[in-house]
Formats: structure tokens, C-alpha cells, sequence
């Protein structure tokens, strides 16, 4: 199969008092191996709850949703970098970026050479010792990010993961990324507010709005790569921009 | 506060205690009987320790005290822990629990003597009853409040099943939880062992019994002041041992920063 995720009809959602209650609804969605997906739409519009469907942490109300991620050797097919970056404060930065790892079948030593290296790419190697407690919010995203690194996932999920950054910081983020993703191959679906950052790095970008919500448009972003903050992609940005405003009045 | 500043007022509250106890009772307002001087105490514990007394009841009381609280609290936390990861066994347990749970332990005493007799047995059932409730309760309730968020990080990257969350999750993060029950139960089982040793069984509390009916309240008090002792003593090890092997967790939990050990020295330590 050539899609690494395909939806049809899936509805997603929570169950009240035993009813089902939709917040996505008849949504297709099919996504290539190696593309680089970003999800953007409203706030409460369902973006975190098809990230979470797609990693398996909930069922589908109704329809298909298959997932097809292989991982690698001593990888894992799919990590998710959670919207709140979900520390655990009884270890220290290096034991919670290991913690995904300690589920693979590895060698110690080569969980701690792993851990490290993913955090000296999000530039933490200086805090292994710490307590999440004793980061930044910036910081603390950032371990998160490296925890899903760390266990080189054939499907990367993103949930605003560069958020509470710095410009700085971001745009360097933004181009690490971009780096890893173009070699290693790995398919990444990414979630952001920023429109910018969106159009910078996608291949794709699909609109949710709506309740319940569906995809209600999607932009392919033909920039060349490797990606340039210039006018075409301003070009881009006022294209999403307008049509989520349109998104946003339907809604 | 400061905690120099705190330390001299707790000083200077016991200091006025005693002043105002002593010239109560060499005043003559209060006769002997009632209320024995201060003063009177250190000879009567000079008495008990010489005719070996003191140390006697202290290790029986110990032994009590200890067996109990050993018993109570691994039963305690491994049953809240146990019935915590299991819905079902939870739903079942809460009617008899209700039930159980507001007999307080001295109200198994009469049980406990036509079970085990008057001896060291039963007393040790009794503190160990009250202990593990306290520990029972918190446990469960710290394996059930453990953040959803973390057992769903967990499934998410690969540590499924009970067990394994129990261990890298679960246990973990409710170990702060868990460990204030442990403290709890170490002074809920010194307010117990006296109570149950009233009736008969060798230790702190049957002397007690024993000096009051001479009236000698002198050796009461050096018995009351033997308790105190023994749950400072306890209960600062406890800490000590918390503090020492669990530190980095509890400074985490409490919100502090854990500072590097120079910087840490005029910090308040939570005692
Ligand atoms: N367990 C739940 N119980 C009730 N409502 C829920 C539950 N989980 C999610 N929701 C609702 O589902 C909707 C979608 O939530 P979701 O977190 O997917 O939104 P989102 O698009 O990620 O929003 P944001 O951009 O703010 O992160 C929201 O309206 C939310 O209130
Ligand atoms: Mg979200």
C-alpha cells in the first residue's frame, strides 16, 4: 500500500452517557508514505483527537482508519509528540526521553547514546540532570519532542509542537525537521495555529472545520524544496489564510 | 519564619509549659495526685530505668509497635495497589469497606482477646488494623488519582498491560502518595499500641495502667513523655529515610526546586 494512513467515512469522537458524540465526521484521508502532512483548523475542531486515533489511543465511532507505519529496527512504527509535552516529574529530562526507548529491544547502552543524541538535536544536551520541573515550557516541549525522536518512528505525529518557542529557536527546529524527515524517508503529520510554519514545511495542507468537523479544503504546497521564507510562500500563506477565514465563517 | 527564629518560639512554648506545670503544683494548687511536678519526673524515670522496667516495656511496646506497623502497612499498601488496578474488584470492595473502615481499631478489642488472649498477638493485630486502613486508603486513592495523561504516554509509546504501567507509571507516580501514608500509619500505631497493651498486655501502656492505680502519676508522666519520644524518633527516621532515597522525587512533587546541596543548607526543610 502506497498510503501509510487511509481514512474513509471515519467518524472520531468520545462517548456521553453512551452516545457517541462525533467531532470528526465522514473524513477521507489518505496520506503517502514519506509526505509531510499539516493539519490546521479552528480551535476544539478535532485535530488532536485524529492525531490520537491515528497513533491508537482511541477507536473510530465509525469507518475505516488503517495505519500501515513499519518501523525500523529497534524503532517504533509511530510516535506522537503530544500537545501538552506530558513529562514525567519523577524523572529527569534524560529518563523521560529514554522512557519510549526502554520499550524497544535494545541495549542500555545504546537507549542512553539514543536519548542523548535526540536531545542535542532539540539542544538540551546540557540539561540530561534535569527535573522537568526546573525547565521552561520551551524546554519541556522540546523533551517531548525528543522522547518521539528518540525511538525513530516510521510515522511522526506532531501536535504544535514548536508552539512555545521562540522565533529563533522555531526556525531552527523548522529546518531540523525538515532535514530529518528528507533523509530518513519517515511520513510526518504535523498540527499548527501558524500558517507560516504550516505552508513552510508541508507538502500538504488540509483544512478541518465545521461540527462535526470534516476536511473542508486542502492546499498541496509545490514550493521547491529545500523550503525558503520568501514570497511564494507569503503567496501560500494569504491562499490558507483566506480560505480558513471562508472555513471559519461557514462554521 | 525563619527557621532559627521558629525553633527558639517552639523552645520558649515548652519552657513556659514546664515553668507554669512546676509552680503549679509546688504552689500547692494542684496536689501531686492530680498533676505530679515536673520536677518529680526525672527522678521516676531514673527509678524505672535502674529496676530495668523502662527498657523492658519500651522493647515490648517496640516489638508491638514494629510487628504491627510492618504487618499493617505492606498489607495496606499492596491491597490498595492490588484493588486500585482492578475496576472490578474496586466496585466490589467499596460496600464492605464502608462498612469496615469506621470501626476504629481499639473497637477490635474484644475480638482481638477472644481470637489471640490477652497477649502480645492481639495487640499487635490491633495496631496493625488501624495502620492498614490509613495505608490502604491512600494507596488506592494515589494509584486512582495517578494523571490519565501519563497511562496514555505510556500506551502511546509501547508500555502496555497492567502490570508493566503499574510499574514504570503507576508506582512511581503515586509513591509520594503512597509514602505520606506510611507516615501516617507510623503515628496512627503509636496512639494504638498504649490503648491496646491497657488490657494486660506487657508493655508501655500496662505499666501505665499499673502506675495509675497506685496513683503514681509521676511514672505516668515519664510514660506519656516515652511515647512522645518514640514518634519523634520514628517518625524523623521515616523522613530521614524518605528524604535520603526518594529526595530528588519528593522536591519535584512538592514544587521545589532541588537546588545543588550547598544552596540547600539554609533552605526549610519540610519535616
Ligand atoms: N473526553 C472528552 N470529553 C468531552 N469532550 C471532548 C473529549 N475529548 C475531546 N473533546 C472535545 O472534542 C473536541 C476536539 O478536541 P481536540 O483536542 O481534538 O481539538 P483540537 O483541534 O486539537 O483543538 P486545539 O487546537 O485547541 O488543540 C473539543 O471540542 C473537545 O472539547
Ligand atoms: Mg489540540
Amino acid at each position: 500500500m502506497a498510503n501509510i494512513v487511509e481514512a474513509r467515512d471515519l467518524a472520531l469522537g468520545y462517548w456521553r452517557d453512551k452516545e457517541p458524540v462525533a467531532v470528526l465526521s465522514g473524513l477521507d484521508l489518505y496520506i503517502k508514505r514519506g509526505e509531510f502532512l499539516t493539519l490546521v483548523g479552528p480551535s476544539g475542531v478535532g485535530k488532536s483527537t485524529l492525531l490520537r486515533a491515528i497513533i491508537g489511543l482511541s477507536r473510530p465511532l465509525s469507518g475505516t482508519l488503517d495505519v500501515n507505519a513499519h518501523p525500523n529496527p529497534g524503532g517504533r512504527p509511530s510516535a506522537l509528540v503530544f500537545q501538552d509535552p506530558r513529562l514525567m516529574p519523577w524523572r529527569r529530562v534524560l529518563g523521560n526521553v529514554l522512557f519510549g526507548l526502554e520499550a524497544l529491544d535494545l541495549s542500555r547502552t545504546e537507549r542512553v547514546r539514543r536519548a542523548r543524541e535526540a536531545l542535542a538535536k532539540v539542544g538540551l544536551a546540557d540539561y540530561e540532570k534535569r527535573f522537568p520541573m526546573q525547565l521552561s515550557g520551551g524546554q519541556r516541549q522540546r523533551v517531548g519532542l525528543a522522547r518521539a525522536l528518540a525511538v525513530q518512528p516510521d510515522l511522526l505525529l506532531m501536535d504544535e509542537p514548536f508552539g512555545a518557542l521562540d522565533a529563533i529557536t522555531r526556525e531552527n527546529l523548522q529546518d531540523q525537521l525538515l532535514d530529518l524527515w528528507r533523509n530518513s524517508g519517515i511520513t510526518v503529520i504535523f498540527v499548527t495555529h501558524d500558517i507560516e510554519e504550516a505552508v513552510y514545511l508541508s507538502d500538504r495542507v488540509m483544512l478541518l472545520s465545521g461540527t462535526p468537523a470534516a476536511a473542508t479544503s486542502e492546499h498541496r504546497i509545490d514550493l521547491p524544496r529545500p523550503r525558503r521564507r520568501d514570497e511564494d510562500t507569503m503567496t501560500y500563506i494569504g491562499e490558507i489564510k483566506q480560505s480558513l477565514a471562508d472555513a471559519f465563517q461557514g462554521a | 519564619m525563619k527557621s532559627p527564629v521558629r525553633l527558639l518560639s517552639a523552645l520558649l512554648g515548652l519552657v513556659a509549659l514546664g515553668v507554669i506545670w512546676e509552680g503549679l503544683s509546688r504552689s500547692g494548687v494542684m496536689s501531686p495526685m492530680v498533676i505530679p511536678p515536673l520536677s518529680a519526673v526525672p527522678e521516676a524515670f531514673l527509678r524505672e530505668w535502674q529496676s530495668g522496667i523502662w527498657l523492658d516495656k519500651v522493647l515490648a511496646s517496640l516489638r508491638h509497635y514494629l510487628i504491627g506497623l510492618l504487618i499493617g502497612s505492606v498489607l495496606g499498601v499492596l491491597a490498595g495497589i492490588v484493588v486500585a488496578s482492578m475496576p472490578r474488584v474496586e466496585a466490589a470492595q467499596a460496600g464492605l469497606v464502608r462498612v469496615l473502615r469506621p470501626i476504629p481499631p481499639l473497637a477490635w478489642i474484644p475480638f482481638a482477646i477472644i481470637w489471640f488472649g490477652v497477649t502480645e498477638t492481639a495487640a499487635t493485630f490491633i495496631i496493625a488494623i488501624g495502620i492498614f486502613w490509613i495505608n490502604y486508603y491512600t494507596s488506592l486513592g494515589a494509584v486512582q488519582s495517578v494523571d490519565k495523561g501519563l497511562l496514555e504516554l505510556a500506551d502511546a509509546f509501547g508500555h502496555t498491560g497492567t502490570t508493566r504501567q503499574m510499574f514504570k507509571v503507576s508506582l512511581p507516580a503515586a509513591s509520594p502518595g503512597i509514602l505520606g501514608g506510611l507516615r501516617a500509619g507510623i503515628g496512627q500505631g503509636w496512639m494504638t499500641v498504649v490503648a491496646a497493651e491497657l488490657f494486660g498486655i506487657p508493655g508501655i501502656g500496662q505499666r501505665m495502667m499499673d502506675a495509675s492505680g497506685l496513683l503514681a502519676t509521676d511514672v505516668v508522666v515519664v510514660y506519656m513523655l516515652t511515647i512522645s519520644a518514640l514518634y519523634a524518633l520514628t517518625d524523623t527516621l521515616f523522613v530521614l529515610v524518605r528524604n535520603r532515597i526518594l529526595g530528588p522525587v519528593h522536591t519535584n512533587f512538592d514544587g521545589r526546586v532541588a537546588a545543588p546541596k550547598r544552596a540547600r543548607q539554609g533552605a526549610r526543610r519540610e519535616v
